[in-house]
């Protein structure tokens, strides 16, 4: 009876442990982080639904700084009237390894009461604090040692790819301490086509040179070469704010550099925006060109790819239309790949392929499917087949050509063939071409020349476009003259001033005739031609052309004395011979004197 | 075939030695050109009838005859770029008419070209009478007409004579003005003449970069207007009034 007893208290108990062991899966964690540096605190949080006491495992090298600090949380559902009550309390340890190395931290427990809650065991790798300054990834250059606090990094899925293979490029950013990116450049990525890709939603942890960073990749995108070849995509450039730490002065503590320790850093520091430009890496890819041996079909198209072929039908009508629907599905470059060109008879009318694409980018690449779909409208009745086509592609994984041929396509068409005016619709690109009967051949070339004449030489774009303005100016000159000549022929004054010579000349002419003739009248017309000309050129009327008038005037003209004198010894004569009929010098003489005064007047005048 | 060909060309240094007007040696060029041609040395006439256009005169023939030299050695689209240009020149010669729609005709794009209206099309077939700087002189001397008839009027007396030449200068000033704008249509027609696509296939984009959407695809040969430029891409317009945009070396301005 005893025995029995026993072993149900033994069953009891393993109920217990089990049930236990199953409340131990709830709600009792353990978290830290992965990877630490010696001599760096880190924090180490216990979270369970149960309050209790926490008797925290004791680790060789690993020293507890403080905890626990606890923190309860309680949260109650009321769902039809059933009210449930849970809560939710956290211990946090700061904790320290002195030693670098691999440790495990055994399962904590919790006593609460008699129940004993244990949680999960932890594995921490603990890191050298070392700083070295080795290059950081890739191609780059060697890193300043105060730059170890952010980097850049652009880091390729692979550095060598086929022409036409897809690639993914990640920029990622390595931080140490809080800052904000204030302006991100990436580098143009000439030679590939490119399709962003999902970028990293959340921060990880990552290690470089024994330093830990929270890296997180900012920026993704699949690349396919358009280009054999090195290509080099230059560096991204990054510019950050890093709030700097400016820790007070501390006076030289007898303690040594324990103090000196970042954990004594009081929250009272003050801070420094401290501005950088931080330069990843350059990128090297590459481009292998393509593999010789390209079946005849090959067209750019590089990746793992299925294809299929159907005839939507086969059997219509003539001027009906059926389409051939080729399907090319996989991942590679499917959003680069042209329409096979499929070999279709001529009396087939077809029109240029639909795509339609399907296509997902992702870190695995482009993947999705292409449909290419040819319409084909029978212009004529009875049975039709489309010779098979061949697609290939390059296999970037095996560098080597895949082929896929269709088979051929059959369809029957029933009905009479359209006569008459057709009007043949037509794409921008028809694989028909309508050929107007204008003559078998082009016409011969031509013999004559014609005339050659400068290129480019335009009358209207030159200078000679200045004619026209040219002869309004003409035009207006000539309208001007008119102007004034008119208005000197509208005033009688000027009219006789202008045409005084002409007409004393006409006079004196006159008087050589009177004189041939010996007339007495020539005397006369001489006195006429004199005065008139006088009255004429001077403007003065008739009857103002007294002799002291006239002296006047000559001497305002600047008349030289002798030949006004030469004048009045003329009129004198004149005047004598007229009345006195006697000649008192010979008229020949006096005709002469008479010419040569005038002559000399005219000149003055 | 080889002697006569060295003989000529021999013939052609001494007279280009002589220092003949450039005039002169296009026209020697053309001939040897012509001489080629009827010989079947497609190629050979195709390189001399270069040389003629490049000392910098122009004729209509000679474009002529380089379509028809392209034509024969199977360059399609350069064919068509001279029979345009020639065609410019002279667009009421038949010949060229007749060769540059047989051509257009035997070229992989077709179109449902969009007619002009009536009205543009007789202001084209005016303008196309005859060449720009025609016109221009045209307009030049019936401008001096009317000057001189403005002359007459303001000179006459006679009031017959007063009223008809006041109207003749008003007349002639409208002729030579509506001549000029026409001197000016030609010049601005044959600036505007548009480009023809010399790659045998080029994609036609949204917009001007690798990865806009193709809209359609054109072939050699096929005229096309061109719009605004950016970089490397120009804007295109097909005759069915469709725009995209091509990359500018793809093709060649008329």
């Amino acid at each position: 009876m005893i025995k029995r007893n026993f072993l149900y208290c033994i069953l009891a108990l393993c109920l217990i442990i089990l049930t236990n062991n199953e409340l131990r899966a709830q709600g009792v964690s353990m978290s830290a982080p992965q990877a630490v540096t010696v001599n760096k605190p880190f924090n180490l949080t216990i979270n369970s639904e149960v309050q209790g006491e926490v008797v925290f495992p004791e680790v060789n090298g690993m020293e507890i700084i403080s905890g626990p600090s606890t923190m309860v949380s309680y949260s109650s559902n009321n769902i039809n009237g059933r009210i449930t009550t849970t809560s939710q309390i956290s211990h946090t340890y700061i904790l320290v390894f002195t030693k670098e190395g691999a440790y495990e931290i055994p399962p904590v427990t919790i006593k609460d009461g008699k129940k004993e809650l244990k949680g999960n065991k932890l594995n921490i790798q603990v890191f050298p604090a070392g700083i070295s300054n080795q290059s950081q990834g890739g191609d780059g250059s060697a890193q300043e040692e105060k730059n170890t606090t952010v980097l850049l990094q652009q880091i390729p899925s692979t550095r060598e790819v086929y022409l036409g293979e897809q690639l993914v490029f990640s920029t990622k950013i390595l931080v140490r301490e809080r800052l904000q990116i204030t302006n991100l450049s990436s580098p143009s990525l000439d030679g590939f086509w490119n399709q962003e890709i999902e970028a990293d939603q959340i921060a990880s942890r990552d290690y470089v040179n024994g330093m830990e960073y929270a890296t997180q990749v900012i920026k993704r995108s699949l690349l396919v070469p358009q280009k054999a070849g090195e290509i080099v995509i230059q560096p991204a450039v990054m510019d950050v704010v890093i709030q700097k730490r400016v820790q007070r002065q501390r006076p030289r503590s007898p303690f040594g550099d324990i103090f000196d320790d970042p954990f004594f850093d009081s929250p009272f520091d003050s801070y420094q925006n401290v501005q950088e430009r931080i330069s990843s890496n350059p990128v090297r890819i590459t481009v292998k060109p393509l593999p010789q041996g390209a079946p005849a079909s090959f067209r750019s198209a590089v990746g793992k790819f299925t294809i299929k072929s159907v005839l939507s039908r086969d059997s219509l009508a003539v001027n009906e239309s059926l389409s051939l629907k080729v399907t090319l599905s996989g991942s590679g470059n499917l959003a680069l790949i042209e329409a096979p060109k499929l070999d279709f008879p001529s009396d087939l009318e077809v029109f240029e392929p639909k795509t339609s694409t399907d296509l997902k980018h992702g870190i695995t690449g482009t993947t999705g499917n292409v449909v290419f779909e040819y319409i084909l409208i029978p212009r004529r009745p009875g049975q039709f087949r489309i010779a098979p086509f061949e697609f290939s592609w390059l296999n970037p994984e095996t560098g080597r050509y895949q082929q896929f041929s269709s088979g051929e396509f059959r369809f029957s068409v029933s009905g009479e063939t359209s006569g008459g005016e057709q009007s043949l619709i037509q794409g921008p690109a028809s694989l028909s071409k309508a050929v107007k009967d204008l003559g078998t051949d082009i016409l011969f070339i031509k013999i004559n020349p014609g005339k050659f004449e400068k290129k480019g030489k335009y009358f209207i774009k030159s200078s000679w476009l200045m004619t026209f303005p040219a002869v309004l100016l003409l035009l207006l000159l000539l309208f001007v003259i008119v102007r004034k000549t008119e208005s000197e022929l509208a005033d009688p004054y000027i009219v006789r001033n202008k045409k005084a010579a002409k007409t004393a000349r006409k006079r004196m002419k006159n008087a050589g005739k009177l004189l041939a003739a010996n007339d007495e009248g020539f005397y006369d017309e001489v006195i006429k031609s004199y005065m008139g000309y006088f009255s004429d050129k001077l403007g003065i009327p008739t009857l103002g052309l007294s002799r002291d008038n006239l002296n006047q005037q000559f001497r305002n003209r600047n008349i030289p004395g002798d030949l006004i004198s030469g004048i009045w010894e003329v009129v004198d004569e004149c005047e004598m011979s007229r009345y006195a009929r006697t000649s008192g010098a010979d008229p020949k003489l006096l005709y002469v004197k008479a010419l040569e005064n005038l002559t000399r007047v005219a000149e003055i005048l | 075939m080889t002697m006569s060909k060295g003989l000529l060309f021999l013939l052609l240094k001494v007279m280009i030695s002589l220092s003949l007007s450039a005039n002169e040696q296009a026209g020697i060029f053309f001939n040897l050109g012509n001489s080629h041609y009827q010989q079947g040395a497609f190629e050979e006439a195709i390189e001399v009838y270069l040389r003629a256009d490049s000392l910098g005169y122009q004729s209509a023939a000679l474009y002529f005859n380089l379509g028809n030299a392209y034509y024969r050695s199977n360059k399609p689209a350069y064919a068509r770029l001279y029979y345009e240009r020639a065609f410019l020149l002279e667009p009421g010669d038949k010949d060229i008419r007749a060769n540059l729609e047989f051509l257009s005709n035997r070229l992989t794009d077709q179109f449902n070209e969009v007619p002009l209206i009536f009205y543009k099309r007789w202001y084209r077939a005016l303008m196309n009478l005859l060449p720009s700087n025609q016109w221009f002189l045209l307009s030049l001397t019936l401008f001096i007409l009317a000057a001189s008839g403005m002359v007459v009027f303001r000179v006459s007396r006679k009031r017959t004579l007063k009223k008809a030449s006041f109207y003749a200068g008003i007349l002639l000033f409208i002729f030579s003005m509506s001549f000029l704008g026409i001197s000016g249509s030609r010049y601005h027609h044959a600036k505007s003449a548009g480009a023809i696509v010399m790659n045998t296939v080029e994609s036609v984009r949204s917009g001007p970069d690798h990865n806009s959407t193709v809209l359609f695809v054109l072939h050699e040969g096929t005229k096309v207007q061109t719009g605004e430029s950016l970089g490397e891409w120009i804007e295109v317009t097909i005759s069915d009034g469709r725009k995209g945009w091509m990359p500018s070396r793809t093709i060649e301005q008329i």
